[in-house]
């Protein structure tokens, strides 16, 4: 009996390949990946060079080290909107540390320790005064930012020495990137952390009854959004050379733009740490591709919010489709 | 412990505001016993669950785990304690695997912490194995059907090795077979020591599987009996007997012809086959169990709910069924929801523009809103139907429970409905506005309005109604008349054991 269940059981999950590899939440990106980057090496011949593929990681790096904190959030029924503000103000303290001659290590654990710490405050307030994280950080995002502003004086910091150029050069963004997905990947699926995340997004009522404890692991996801934010803010220096408060203006819609073409749902309780990934990479496809056709500032945004639709629309369908097959 | 009681309940009184749900209730479970525990809809079985879990708090009393007193505040603390709770709703996370929900909050983890998906899959297997469940520990909830949903709820509670296995309506959703399967299950957690508290509607199923039944009513301990020298019309007449209130007036006005009708009404899942008469001037009562469908057909006869089948006529024509409240309120069908404050009401909007809402609707010249005209309209229904209002600006959040219930109604007066469903009118209303309403009912009627009342009070449903229709998982079981109702046949039509 129980033989047979286990086989009935494996007949279900491998119903051929063909309708496993439909089953892929991440193939509706990876084909619009597919589509947009054959669409732009057909226009431009320095598309598929080595120098452009490592400059396109290079752009990925912020946004997609980021996504990854938005999409904790966005799985939890939350979203992190003071991500972009949050990197503005770590740049700004990394700033005045490097002009007194703070050396790098201390500059980059600093960095990661006041995102980590500005994240928390944000998951802390979001459960003791019970509002809505869009709301929370919707202020925080403004109080960030403020404080970026105050605290540099509105000054830019630049002639950065190479120690700070280190984490934005060759292959080294992409390389932390790459550690970043794998090891988030892993928290999401092989630790408790990353299972309760799932569980508070999907029913937060049942995960309290099965005795998760709810407020805190809503504290530790907003610190990772915010660590991360702070590893990003450290890439953001290296990659650019300057320090100014104004950095990271609008970078809280590019990740919640990754994360959801990545599949995040923001309906809760799903979304995978991969597909956050493809979002990034589409997006930043895109960035790359319009700059390289020499697509006017005008038309740029306009292009990515409408590839944006077309890649949800094509989901949703898939959905759809899928749900009358199994009916 | 003495005579093995594992659980003792003492002097267990629960206050809500304006309801005493629970008075001085006593409770006893011995180790390794099935206690079934029965009582109509607002005996107070749920409220005495949640206190037992951790989800209630404010109540006094004491409680008695193994002689020591139980002292939970958290739902977790009572499963740590070895209390293991099913509920009647489900408490599943549908976005993740059925392994996942069956070890949420304790999964299983290798000695560096991480998750040990091979040992969770394999337990959940087992567990799955022993419930004859033919599903994947790695399929996802959202996939399955409510009653493997259902199943994988006890499979979690399996998992816990609890002591007290306390078991709300498990069967609700269940078909036959994987009844049989839970009643052998129980009997096997009998035989290991586990003592399990059954709640249950379902007779069969309790004679069959309890060892004791301990009744409430009306948040009163009634008594317990040991089963197998208990008899159904015993136990029935525990649950219902009281004398019905007299507070319900005789009513003299004249029943006239059919003016609405629904004949096999099917909607798969949720009711079939329903098929009655509403005759001008009457009130047909609508008594059940929750879950029976009462609320389902409301709904599917207001446009709501979409149905698969069926025919409909309304004033001696035959109708296409609504396909949304605007349809069915074109046809003067207005319905009163059994949750006045989510849709009933706009809490947040001013007594008059809740009762102007429907016929605001139906008016097409109405582009601009007319609000003198409107201001008098309300201000006549405020004063006849006695909302106590110091405005018809008044925000309807500000009102009692009662005056709420008005509003929906003056709200339905004011549009054309002449069809009145009420589901539940009385639900959460002090005594006092519970008489006004039944007041305002008898008035309705005499006027020529026709009201179906659902309602899961026995003693409304005995005194208000001309007719009784009872439902039983979406079935109609039974349409009384008047004179020939009686609380025990009722009851009896309700839990299916009458047929």
């Amino acid at each position: 009996m129980k033989n047979e269940i286990t086989a009935n059981a494996k007949r279900q999950s491998h119903r051929g390949f063909l309708s496993a590899l439909f089953n892929i939440p991440e193939l509706t990106i990876v084909l619009f990946i597919v589509i947009v980057a054959i669409f732009i090496g057909v226009q431009s011949n320095i598309f598929f060079t080595g120098t452009n593929v490592l400059n396109i990681t290079r752009q990925i790096a912020v946004n997609g080290v980021i996504s990854i904190g938005m999409m904790l959030a966005i799985i939890a029924k939350g979203v992190d909107l003071s991500v972009g503000s949050l990197l503005a103000l770590v740049c700004a303290v990394a700033g005045s540390l490097i002009q007194v001659g703070a050396p790098a290590w201390l500059v980059l654990l600093v960095s990661l320790g006041l995102g980590a710490a500005c994240g928390f405050l944000n998951g802390a307030l979001i459960v003791k005064l019970r509002v809505a994280p869009i709301i929370v950080t919707l202020a925080t995002m403004n109080i960030f930012r403020g404080i970026a502003y105050v605290y540099s004086g509105g000054k830019w910091t630049t002639n950065l020495s190479d120690d700070f150029l280190v984490m934005g050069t060759g292959i080294v963004p992409g390389l932390i990137l790459a550690a970043t997905v794998v090891v988030f990947a892993v928290i999401m699926k092989y630790t408790r952390f990353g299972r309760y995340v799932y569980a508070i997004g999907s029913n937060e009522d049942s995960a309290r009854l099965a005795g998760i404890r709810v407020d805190h692991t809503k504290r530790m996801i907003f610190m990772c959004s915010g660590l991360l934010s702070g590893l990003a803010a450290m890439i953001f220096i290296g990659r650019t050379g300057a320090i100014q408060p104004s950095a990271g203006a609008g970078y809280e819609m590019d990740a919640i733009g990754a994360a959801v073409l990545g599949g995040v749902s923001f309906l809760g309780g799903k979304g995978s740490v991969v597909g956050t990934l493809l979002g990034a990479v589409l997006m930043g496809l895109l960035m790359n591709g319009m700059t390289l056709l020499k697509i006017s500032a005008n038309y740029q945004g306009l292009i990515t919010g409408v590839v944006i639709i077309l890649a949800l629309l094509l989901d949703t369908a898939r959905t759809l489709y899928k749900e009358r097959k199994r009916q | 412990m003495e005579n093995n009681v594992l659980l003792k309940l003492s002097d267990i009184t629960k206050e809500f505001p304006g309801v005493l749900a629970l008075n001085n209730v006593q409770l006893d479970i011995r180790k390794g016993e099935v206690l079934a525990l029965v009582g109509e809809n607002g005996a107070g079985k749920s409220t005495l669950i949640k206190i037992l879990t951790g989800a209630l708090s404010g109540w006094s009393g004491e409680i008695l785990w193994k002689d020591e007193p139980l002292n939970v505040s958290q739902p977790w603390e009572a499963q740590q304690a070895g209390i293991s709770t099913i509920y009647q709703e489900l408490t599943l996370c549908p976005a993740l695997s059925v392994a996942e929900n069956v070890f949420l909050g304790r999964e299983p983890r290798f000695s560096n912490g991480l998750i040990d998906w091979k040992k969770m899959n394999r337990m959940t297997q087992e567990v799955l194995a022993q419930l004859k469940v033919n599903v994947s520990p790695a399929a996802q909830v959202s996939s399955l059907t409510v009653a493997t949903q259902q199943l994988i709820e006890i499979a979690r509670a399996l998992t816990m090795n609890a002591e007290l296995i306390i078991m709300d309506e498990p069967t609700s959703s269940l078909s036959e077979h994987e009844v049989n399967t839970l009643m052998e299950i129980v009997k096997d957690l009998r035989s290991k020591g586990v003592s399990v508290l059954y709640i249950s509607h379902k007779f069969e199923e309790i004679f069959e599987v309890s060892d004791r039944i301990s009744v409430l009513r009306d948040g009163e301990y009634i008594g317990t009996k040991d089963t197998k020298d208990a008899d159904l019309d015993e136990i029935l007449s525990m649950m219902v007997g009281r004398t019905v209130n007299m507070r319900f007036k005789e009513r003299t006005n004249e029943i006239g012809e059919t003016v609405f009708s629904v004949k096999n009404l099917t909607a798969k899942g949720a009711f079939e086959d329903i098929s009655f008469e509403l005759r001008r001037g009457e009130i047909l009562g609508v008594s059940g169990l929750v879950g029976a469908g009462r609320t389902e057909v409301a709904r599917a006869i207001f446009g709501i709910d979409r149905v698969d089948s069926g025919e409909m006529m309304v004033e001696g024509k035959k109708c296409r069924i609504p396909r949304s409240p605007k349809e069915a309120l074109k046809l003067g069908i207005g319905l009163l929801p059994e949750d006045r404050k989510e849709q009933g009401l706009i809490l947040m909007m001013s007594i008059q523009s809740n009762v102007t809402m429907p016929s605001l609707a139906g008016n097409k010249h109405n582009f601009v809103i007319k609000a003198k005209q409107e201001a008098g309209l309300v201000d006549g229904y405020v004063d006849k139907l006695l909302i106590k209002t110091p405005s018809i600006k008044q925000l309807a959040q500000n009102l009692s429970g009662g005056n709420q219930q008005k509003v929906v109604i003056a709200k339905w007066l004011a549009s054309s409905a002449k069809i009145l469903i009420f589901d539940e009118p009385t639900r959460g209303i002090d005594v006092g506005a519970k008489a006004e309403i039944y007041e305002l009912m008898n008035e309705l009627v005499s006027q020529g309005y026709s009201i179906i009342m659902i309602s899961s009070e026995l003693p409304e449903v005995m005194g208000m109604s001309d007719r009784i229709m009872v439902m039983h998982e979406g079935k109609i079981t039974g349409i009384l008349d008047k004179k020939e109702a009686t609380p025990e046949i009722v009851m009896g039509y309700a839990t299916g054991t009458h047929n």
